[in-house]
């Protein structure tokens, strides 16, 4: 500003702003400020080098209103925030969290503390600004020398002209008895500085163009195009490189992608034992587990298993894990489908090589996914030894050999529909499962997905055990696995199945 | 630049109100705690002396909050050199004082801790290896027995886990060094205050400003980890890192509304009455409102982490406060701790009212009182479903009484100089203090 001091152009009749009235203690001004209201002025101003206690009283200046207005504000970002969420989370995309109901209020807190805290702050903020007049580009007293001393030690009031008790002589006079060390008249500037020519224009071309990538954001939205797209940088986008499947004119071979040097493994590449690496020993799995079976790895085994296995499986194997109750309670709600996850004590995973086991975790079987990736080797192993102690121990003794033959064909049906679970997924009650039920359906007709109807007869049920993707029952999804089963085991499975009503 | 022997007008000294008040105090805190005691141990039956315990542990956390919180208020002052709060320093000094005697209240507690009768800490009793140990015996179990033996074994191992820390020993000598820091904070800065009263120089100030920050650090830690001995490990296989921030929250909140109710009844006695004025009230309020939000900010924290991760080990905290005796309480905690005084501090005027504010800090150490029990007394019924809330008439008798006790010491200690921090440097810049 000092040097625009000098250089203020001269007038021949100057616009008087006011009247400014130097004070040199705290007492005089605040004493005389009192008098200035009291004498009816509106149009008025004090400025002091620093906050002075009680002067907003001496001025009249009543209690502020901002209180009042970041309350509102703040209540009305705490609104904001429970209706967003509201909004978001429970109407337009209900979406499962943790199992969390969707409209749940502890988890919507921190964005209803936050946004009551952002409105708050910004209304504090901007509401201050306006309610002082804020932002002000220019003050005409602050062109005269001596108000550089109200940033340091002097007070000052201002009266300015526009007032309607002012009258420059007798508001002089009456300044003059209040104790001021100096009056001075304070002038409006004959020219103001000029703003750079045409910046209002300017102005609207930068703020029209502004809309330019939020409109052709809104123009491709949910649009596709065959136009590839512009590369800025092509040489950080189109890197010189080899590529595995590409051809050389260097090597002989022409390929790219170079074999290792014959009769090498790469490190951590070496898994020539298959028993071990697949459980498999040629075409069959290996029966036992490849290695010593000690305290140390079945409590791995327990470990490992209670992080990968019960979630589904549950901590005892019985397939009652955490995933599947909710799953099942989602799907009673119509939610999802679901395939329960096996019972681990089940007759059928006993039975099991434990080469398939360990085949089973690391490749998945049915809908359960494979967890090769995440669990090593040596845990696998380790879980497969703690899953086959779990089925042992949660199995009760079944019937033995001479029982069993002992028994009628319907007998053993009904064992082995619980031992090979189809229990799982078929009710014998008529209850809606995974799979249709099965109580009363032999000799009747079933109906398939495809509209056609065949008859449920005994080559329609070996056939639905043995590949039951061929015919699909109407209403039902595709989701059953084929079943490993003799024969024997699937008439003794029709001989039951006709003894449901 | 001293600030020697600023006219200050209006009686500073606490003279004969100290030993009135130190009579009544006493009095009330002998016959709350043995009325109390007679009432459990007479007619309470089996549980009478277990429920004394507890109820003994809630009314002793409460007022080794009060002194604590006034302990970091006086630390804290001399940290950021506050001009503000010379006036009422004093007042908190006294009341910081008062913590090595209560600190001596908590020695009976070694009766429970020690004896196999009665039981509050169950990770000190012996007997506890024992637990699920009979489950289990051949054959296969149902569900319930197999979730049965699961917890138990879980509480076993987890148990067993924290024994290195969570044992009889260590947990005596624990406290024994949380107690001796704390008598040596509150004597060195007592002292130093009241050798400020009569010194030459501010060399009594400067010191004080030196130690502040380390033990302000000594503070922190000593009072987490005697939350954590004292309350958290009440249930053993519970574990909340934020718990010492959330009895901090308490206590600070606590000290404050207790120094208003000081401030004012020594007012109304025709004490101190040109040195505290409304502004000091005003910031007071302020403090008192932070707490407030600070509570409910570190007890929701607590809750949600907890909330949201849904895991069983630190999910019973909860569990065993949401059974129908506790969930009128736990309600009460959210609206009657937090929301309510909330509303109640936010305007300005309340907190330069200073008959209302009073009230407010009634107010405040009630909740305070309520939010201990909260914290204390489920731990005496475990998670059990039907029960009738044990709330009873022992619990008042012995929270007046210890309370009785913490007026009674403060009474005391007023007595013996002067109610106003003399010749602190910053002493004339808290007298013309004001709020902008």
């Amino acid at each position: 500003m000092s040097h625009d001091m000098s250089n203020v152009p001269s007038s021949s009749e100057p616009e008087m702003y006011g009247l400014m009235a130097e004070f040199h203690d705290v007492n005089t001004l605040c004493a005389a400020a009192s008098k200035v209201r009291e004498a009816g002025y509106r149009h008025w101003d004090c400025h002091t080098p620093f906050p002075v206690h009680g002067l907003d009283d001496h001025m009249g200046i009543k209690f502020t209103k901002l209180p009042w207005i970041v309350l509102c504000m703040g209540l009305l970002g705490l609104g904001s925030a429970i209706l967003m969420q509201w909004w978001m989370n429970a109407y337009d995309y209900p979406y499962d969290i943790s199992g969390k109901p969707v409209w749940s209020i502890p988890a919507n807190v921190p964005v209803m503390f936050e946004l009551t805290v952002l409105f708050s702050a910004f209304t504090a903020f901007f509401a201050m600004w306006i309610m002082n007049g804020l932002p002000k580009w220019y003050n005409p007293l602050l062109r005269k020398e001596r108000f550089a001393r109200a940033t340091d030690d002097r007070f000052f009031i201002s009266i300015e002209a526009k007032d309607g008790l002012y009258n420059q002589a007798d508001t002089t006079a009456f300044l003059q008895g209040l104790g001021a060390d100096h009056i001075e008249s304070v002038e409006e500037p004959a020219e103001r500085t000029k703003l750079p020519s045409n910046l209002k224009g300017k102005l609207i071309v930068a703020a029209c163009l502004l809309f330019v990538p939020p409109a052709m954001v809104y123009n491709s939205y949910g649009k596709t195009t065959t136009k590839t797209r512009v590369h800025l940088v092509p040489d950080m986008d189109m890197q010189p490189r080899f590529r595995a499947q590409g051809a050389s004119a260097f090597f002989a071979d022409g390929r790219m992608s170079r074999l290792p040097v014959e009769g090498t493994v790469a490190q951590g590449e070496l898994n020539l034992d298959t028993a071990w690496h697949q459980g498999k020993d040629g075409a069959d799995y290996v029966q036992k587990i490849p290695s010593v079976v000690d305290e140390a790895m079945l409590d791995r085994g327990r470990q490992r298993f209670g992080i990968y296995c019960a979630p589904c499986h549950g901590h005892d194997g019985l397939g009652q894990g955490t995933v599947h109750k909710r799953a099942s309670l989602l799907t009673d709600q119509g939610h999802a489908q679901w395939v329960p996850p096996t019972d681990l004590s089940a007759k059928r995973i006993l039975e099991q090589p434990a080469g398939m086991i360990y085949e089973t975790i690391g490749q998945g079987r049915n809908n359960m996914p494979g967890y090769a990736v995440q669990i090593p080797v040596k845990d696998r192993w380790a879980i497969v030894a703690y899953t086959q102690a779990l089925g042992l121990a949660q199995s009760t003794a079944g019937p033995s050999e001479e029982e069993l033959n002992a028994m009628t064909p319907a007998m053993r049906g009904e064992i082995l529909f619980k031992d090979k679970t189809c229990n799982v997924c078929h009710s014998i009650d008529g209850t809606r499962l995974i799979g249709p039920p099965l109580n009363g359906r032999f000799g009747t007709d079933a109906k398939l997905a495809d509209g056609t109807s065949v008859p449920f007869d005994d080559a329609y049920v070996i056939e639905s055990i043995k590949d039951p993707m061929v015919k699909i029952a109407n209403e039902y999804p595709p989701a059953m696995a084929p079943l490993p089963a003799t024969d024997e085991e699937i008439a003794d499975l029709i001989e039951y199945m006709k003894t449901l009503k | 630049m001293t600030s020697h022997d600023l006219q200050l007008g209006g009686d500073n000294q606490a003279g004969d109100v100290a030993p009135r008040v130190a009579r009544v105090g006493f009095a009330l805190g002998v016959i709350g705690i043995a009325a109390a005691a007679g009432i459990d141990y007479l007619t309470g039956g089996e549980d009478g002396p277990t429920h004394f315990w507890f109820a003994y542990l809630v009314a002793f956390a409460f007022i080794l909050t009060i002194g604590m919180g006034a302990m970091f208020f006086t630390i804290i002052q001399h940290l950021v050199n506050a001009h503000w709060s010379v006036t009422v320093r004093r007042l908190a000094e006294v009341t910081m004082r008062t913590v090595p005697m209560i600190c001596l209240l908590g020695l009976p507690l070694l009766y429970p801790l020690l004896s196999h009768d009665v039981t509050i800490w169950q990770w000190a009793d012996a007997g506890h290896h024992e637990v699920a140990a009979d489950h289990g015996a051949g054959g296969a179990l149902s569900d319930e027995a197999l979730a049965h033996k699961l917890e138990g074994e879980l509480h076993h191992s987890l148990v067993e886990h924290k024994g290195g820390f969570l044992n009889t020993n260590f947990f005596i000598a624990r406290l024994a060094g949380y107690f001796i820091i704390w008598w040596l904070l509150a004597r060195f800065f007592f002292r130093k205050s009241v050798e400020q009263d009569t010194a030459e120089g501010i060399e009594p100030t400067l010191r004080m400003k030196k130690f502040s920050a380390p033990s302000v650090i000594l503070f922190a830690l000593t009072l987490s980890f005697a939350a954590f001995d004292l309350l958290m490990s009440l249930d053993e296989t519970w574990f909340s890192t934020i718990f010492g921030v959330y009895i901090f929250a308490g206590a600070f909140l606590s000290s404050v509304a207790w120094l208003v109710i000081m401030a004012k009844y020594l007012q109304r006695k025709g004490r101190m009455t040109e040195v505290i004025h409304d502004e000091h009230y005003h910031d007071l309020g302020k403090w008192m409102f932070a707490f407030t939000f600070f509570w409910g900010y570190i007890a929701f924290s607590q809750f949600m982490l907890i909330w949201f991760a849904n895991i069983p080990e630190e999910t019973h905290f909860y569990a065993w406060r949401i059974v129908p005796a506790w969930h009128g309480w736990s309600w009460f905690l959210l609206i009657g701790h937090f929301i309510i005084p909330f509303g109640g501090l936010l305007s300005r005027h309340v907190k330069r009212n200073t008959n209302v504010l009073l009230g407010w800090a009634v107010y405040i150490l009630c909740v305070h009182w309520i939010d201990l029990y909260w914290i204390v007394m489920p731990n005496f019924h475990r998670g059990e479903v039907d029960f009738a809330n044990p709330f009873s008439a022992v619990e008042v008798l012995l929270a007046i009484g210890m309370f009785g006790i913490l007026v009674g010491l403060v009474a005391k200690r007023l007595g013996g100089q002067s109610l106003v921090a003399l010749r602190d440097p910053l002493l004339g810049k808290s007298l013309g203090f004001k709020n902008l």
